[in-house]
């Protein structure tokens, strides 16, 4: 026994089968030790680059802050996250658009339907409006640590979609709580079934829904592909996520060492959305393999799908985000598709 | 173009058993046939001895020993297998000993090497299942073509599927920044489910530990099952009698890492290093390296849960 200790050193493996188990590591406590939930696993690209950032601002920053993940959703769901947060217990989290839309609702102007049609258009709108929409996040108590985005979402059905009617015939899974896809159910005239996101696979499998919409990369990751036939060519919106932290938690960093995480930070979340984004075209690829029909739509169907988040967009104006930043925000976007146009033309 | 019934056969410079041309043909060709044949034959004699020694090495309690035969013992089945491709034993023995050896003595150290240990292991698995058309559509086919494929799967494909499977997850959880590798997660699953079915007893009820496992591998909220690892897990205890120690290890490590049980984590971990030593002596390698897997995972306990 004594002999095999031997053997194996002390430092483990990052990871191992069926294992949340984090990398080990010899470090000190930091001053500032920011305690960060994550829905993403050990193991994944998310993760990975998130030991990098905190090996790389303890070393930057002489061990006044670091940072321990909790992957996998250990710490529970985005809202239990959230309340964590409010009472101290944690001081961040990886959200997506339903978690950051709790706390600064205006945000969701980035996931209204069909807002977006290529990355071009969202490195723009970031550009452009960042820092507005960092203020959003700084207004409601959080500091942002690097916008992380879930990227382009797409209906997967049990039945190929080609048109409104064929979407009304299906039972579509709605996120519980999310304003912005209710209003969009509500403009299709299609009754969607609430469910929270860990009871989606079973009611899938059951038949309690037999559609849904996800990224592609998260429809792998959760399975959910094995359970659809068809999924949509178009995405029907582009999904934010970010990692934020409180405060509270931030104001206690000294002004120095936020500035050697934010340098940091910049870095990793950067080759963050590079991979987020290769992983979903991946995802497509293992999505086709697998048999699942990509379903295009013509273009009347298109329209009709438009001109419903159209209405959906406009009926959470004033609910969710104010008129002007919904409408400078399309400003860029056409800005964009402008300026692309003009390049693309001979 | 069929002959017709009762027709005599075709004579008169033809190659009959008797013919001269045959014998001539023979001649000239004994010496090679027998020289690949003896070879192969060699390999063929060898398995029934190969197998006495995976036995021996499983009831050695002396894991360094073993884990430092590994690396020869791999190279040696490989070896055979140049020789003799299709013998699907010695395939199979050399995917379980490159599982033992990456599980046992590499990954702990050294993940990335581990990666390359359990590939090379899963190829092996394969090739030991030896039915490349059913291979293809579970590795590659559509989720309709795999389903089918696995259905004709039958208990005797078990023995090499199990190794399949066991490298695959290893690889698939050292290599989940890969999109590839979590796409994988949807043909390992019914691939697991179907060994299970099949024969659930396999080394000591390995098929559920690593379905419990599996299970565990993901959380709730990204299609994991608590529920289900927990009674994989149980199921496994109940087949081995709680002696195959690696089981409690994978059950503290996953499933109680995942649903953040401190308490069932020590527990089960203190009951892998206070167990006797001689509990299931066929496994006595098994549990030595669940020893000190144990160990290692008890001291990490407080910054696992911290």
């Amino acid at each position: 026994m004594r002999n095999l200790h031997r053997v194996i050193p002390a430092l483990l493996a990052a990871v191992l089968l069926g294992s949340a188990v984090p990398p080990a590591s010899a470090k000190d406590k930091p001053k500032n030790l920011l305690k960060i939930a994550t829905l993403a696993p050990e193991g994944s690209t998310w993760m990975t680059l998130m030991h990098e950032l905190d090996e790389r601002v303890r070393e930057a920053t002489a061990n006044e802050v670091g940072f321990k993940f909790y992957a996998g959703g250990v710490q529970g769901d985005e809202r239990i996250v959230l309340r964590k947060m409010r009472n101290g217990q944690l001081h961040g989290g990886g959200f997506t658009g339903n978690g950051l839309g709790v706390v600064a609702p205006a945000l969701r102007v980035l996931e209204v339907p069909f807002g977006f049609e290529n990355e071009a258009e969202i490195d723009a709108v970031y550009a452009e409006l960042g820092d507005e929409l960092e203020g959003l996040l700084d207004a409601s108590g959080h500091t942002l640590l690097g916008w992380a985005e879930v990227g382009f979402v797409h209906i997967l059905t049990k039945r190929p979609v080609r048109s409104l009617s064929d979407l009304k015939s299906m039972k579509m899974w709605l996120w519980e709580g999310d304003p912005l896809a209710e209003a969009f159910f509500a403009e299709a005239g299609v009754t969607p079934v609430s469910l929270s996101i860990t009871d989606v696979y079973t009611s899938l499998q059951t038949g309690l829904v037999d559609g849904v919409y996800s990224s592609p990369y998260a429809a792998v990751v959760l399975q959910w592909h094995t359970q659809v036939s068809a999924m949509s060519e178009a995405p029907i919106t582009h999904a934010i996520g970010a990692v934020i932290v409180t405060n509270a938690a931030w104001k206690k960093v000294s002004p120095e060492a936020q500035a050697e995480v934010r340098r940091i930070s910049d870095d990793v979340f950067t080759r963050l959305k590079t991979s987020s984004r290769q992983e979903n075209r991946d995802a497509v690829a293992d999505i086709r393999q697998a048999g699942i029909e990509i379903v295009p739509i013509d273009d009347a169907a298109m329209q009709v799908f438009r001109d419903i988040g159209e209405r959906a967009a406009r009926r959470n104006v004033g609910k969710l985000y104010p008129e002007d930043l919904l409408t400078r925000v399309r400003a860029v976007i056409t800005e964009t598709r402008e300026t692309a146009g003009e390049t693309e033309a001979p | 173009m069929f002959p017709s019934r009762g027709r005599a056969p075709p004579r008169g410079g033809t190659l009959t058993l008797r013919g001269p041309a045959f014998r001539i043909l023979l001649a000239g060709l004994l010496p090679v046939l027998a020289g690949c044949s003896t070879s192969r034959m060699t390999v063929d004699f060898m398995v029934p001895v190969l197998e006495n020694t995976t036995e021996v090495a499983l009831r050695t309690p002396d894991a360094q020993l073993v884990g430092e035969a590994l690396p020869t013992s791999i190279l040696l089945l490989e070896g055979m297998l140049e020789t003799h491709p299709k013998q699907r034993d010695v395939a199979r023995m050399a995917a379980m000993y490159r599982f033992a050896y990456a599980f046992g003595f590499v990954e702990d150290e050294n993940p990335e090497r581990a990666l390359g240990v359990y590939d090379a292991g899963r190829e092996l698995a394969w090739r030991s299942f030896g039915r490349e058309d059913l291979e293809r559509a579970i590795r590659e086919g559509t989720f309709d073509e795999m389903h089918a494929a696995l259905a004709e799967v039958k208990e005797k494909d078990t023995r090499a599927l199990l190794w399949v499977a066991a490298n695959w997850g290893m690889w698939i959880q050292l290599n989940l920044g890969d999109t590839r590798a979590v796409a994988d997660v949807a043909r390992l699953m019914p691939l697991a489910d179907r060994v299970a079915e099949l024969d659930e007893t396999l080394f000591w009820g390995m098929p559920r530990v690593l379905l419990g496992a599996l299970h565990a591998a993901r959380p709730v909220v990204l299609g994991g099952s608590p529920d289900r690892s927990k009674a994989e897990f149980e199921e496994a205890f109940r087949i081995s009698d709680r002696n195959l120690l690696i089981a409690q290890v994978f059950f503290a490590k996953s499933y109680c890492v995942q649903t953040f049980d401190e308490d069932a984590f020590r527990s089960s971990l203190r009951e892998v290093l206070d167990a006797p030593a001689g509990r299931l002596p066929e496994a006595a390698l098994l549990n030595q390296i669940a020893r000190a897997k144990a160990r290692l995972l008890l001291d990490r306990a407080e910054e696992i849960f911290e």
